[in-house]
């Protein structure tokens, strides 16, 4: 069989999508882009005012209410400076990927390169937000143990944040787990044989 | 950029570009996973959209975006068996189909399921000089150079002729 057969019939008028067909696709994909660009905004928003409404409730009843005793209630403190450590370290982290593959368009090959980068830091992000997770948890319990203390919180109240916290923190850990092992390596070796193939 | 000039140059480009996507769509994906890949390249062309300085032509950057997201594109795994069982059934409508509509549609899809069995890399290259991107574009777009880029193609080219004529014996 001649190649230029297909040639030809590569650039025959079956091998284009219909005005109608065109139409359409291009209404869904404005559709979805509306979405996607209000869930992107949200979910940014949302993450960066979170933390620092925490900060500023906590240092607002330390230094405005006075209702907190930084000397005995220091657990909460430690909470937030490991939440904002973290959040630094990923900053800076992502920093680093982004000034070492500042044009991912240059060719294919270099993307490739720098989704190889992007998934090995990825992964390292988690590993580190394991341990991120592990001391927060370790500060919280200070901080309930603090609050029983200083008789804020009893007994009772501590069990029920416990659930709910416990509750909370170990479907993030089984998530994070599923992610890591189920999404990101298998990601890691399939972009690692498509690498493969520029060098073959 | 903002938005809605971002939503204008998408729009122009799509106008003109549309047709190519839908091809790596159809090189890249099984029936039953096309529209889901051409879903993900148009979104990949809009969000680098702002990327575009201008420095080549918008359809050798669309192409450079495109292929980068068909190469990287997993399909979603669930239900892959019953995904297996519509995509075969989807590719023998198609092909029942493309017979109607003349050899040339039925000869495309042949084409494709050849296409489709090549290794990424190299089905990227041989949709790239399809689309009539000389040697050296097409090493610009890949990181390769030219010679790698012949010899590459003429590897895939002898492939695919062996595959169509395979199942043209199939028929």
């Amino acid at each position: 069989m001649d190649f230029e057969l297909l040639e030809r019939a590569w650039r025959s008028n079956a091998n284009r999508p219909s005005d109608a067909a065109a139409a359409y696709l291009m209404e869904e994909m404005m559709q979805t882009l509306r979405k996607r660009r209000n869930d992107v905004r949200g979910i940014v928003v949302f993450a960066g005012l979170a933390l620092t409404v925490q900060t500023g409730l906590i240092f607002h009843a330390l230094l405005v209410q006075r209702v907190m005793d930084a000397g005995r209630e220091w657990g909460a403190l430690l909470m937030i400076a490991v939440a904002w450590a973290a959040l630094v370290w990923v900053g800076l982290h992502f920093r680093r990927h982004l000034l070492a593959f500042p044009d991912p368009y240059v060719s294919t090959a270099a993307t490739l390169r720098a989704l190889v980068d992007e998934n090995r830091a990825t992964m390292q992000r988690m590993r580190f937000m394991g341990v991120a997770g592990l001391l927060f948890v370790l500060a919280t319990a200070l901080s309930l143990g603090q609050l029983v203390a200083v008789d804020k919180m009893t007994p009772g109240n501590v069990r029920d944040f416990s659930i709910l916290f416990g509750g909370g923190f170990l479907a993030g850990a089984t998530y994070g787990l599923w992610r890591y092992f189920r999404v990101l390596k298998p990601e890691s070796m399939r972009l690692q044989r498509l690498l493969q193939e520029y060098r073959d | 950029m903002m938005d809605r000039t971002r939503d204008q140059i998408f729009a122009e480009w799509m106008k003109a570009h549309l047709p190519v996507l839908h091809r790596i769509s159809r090189a890249f994906a099984d029936p039953a996973d096309q529209h889901d890949l051409l879903q993900e390249l148009m979104l990949a062309v809009w969000k680098a959209a702002p990327a575009f300085r201008g420095d080549s032509s918008s359809a050798t950057f669309i192409y450079r975006v495109a292929h980068n997201r068909a190469l990287t594109w997993r399909r979603r795994a669930a239900g892959w068996r019953i995904r297996a069982i519509d995509a075969e059934g989807e590719a023998a409508r198609r092909a029942m189909e493309a017979a109607d509509d003349g050899d040339e549609g039925a000869l495309l899809e042949r084409l494709y399921a050849a296409i489709r069995r090549l290794a990424a890399v190299e089905r990227s290259i041989v949709l790239l000089s399809l689309e009539g991107l000389s040697y050296r574009d097409i090493g610009a777009i890949h990181g390769l150079s030219e010679t790698n880029v012949g010899a590459r193609l003429s590897r895939a080219r002898t492939k695919i002729t062996s595959l169509v004529e395979e199942q043209n014996d199939g028929f």
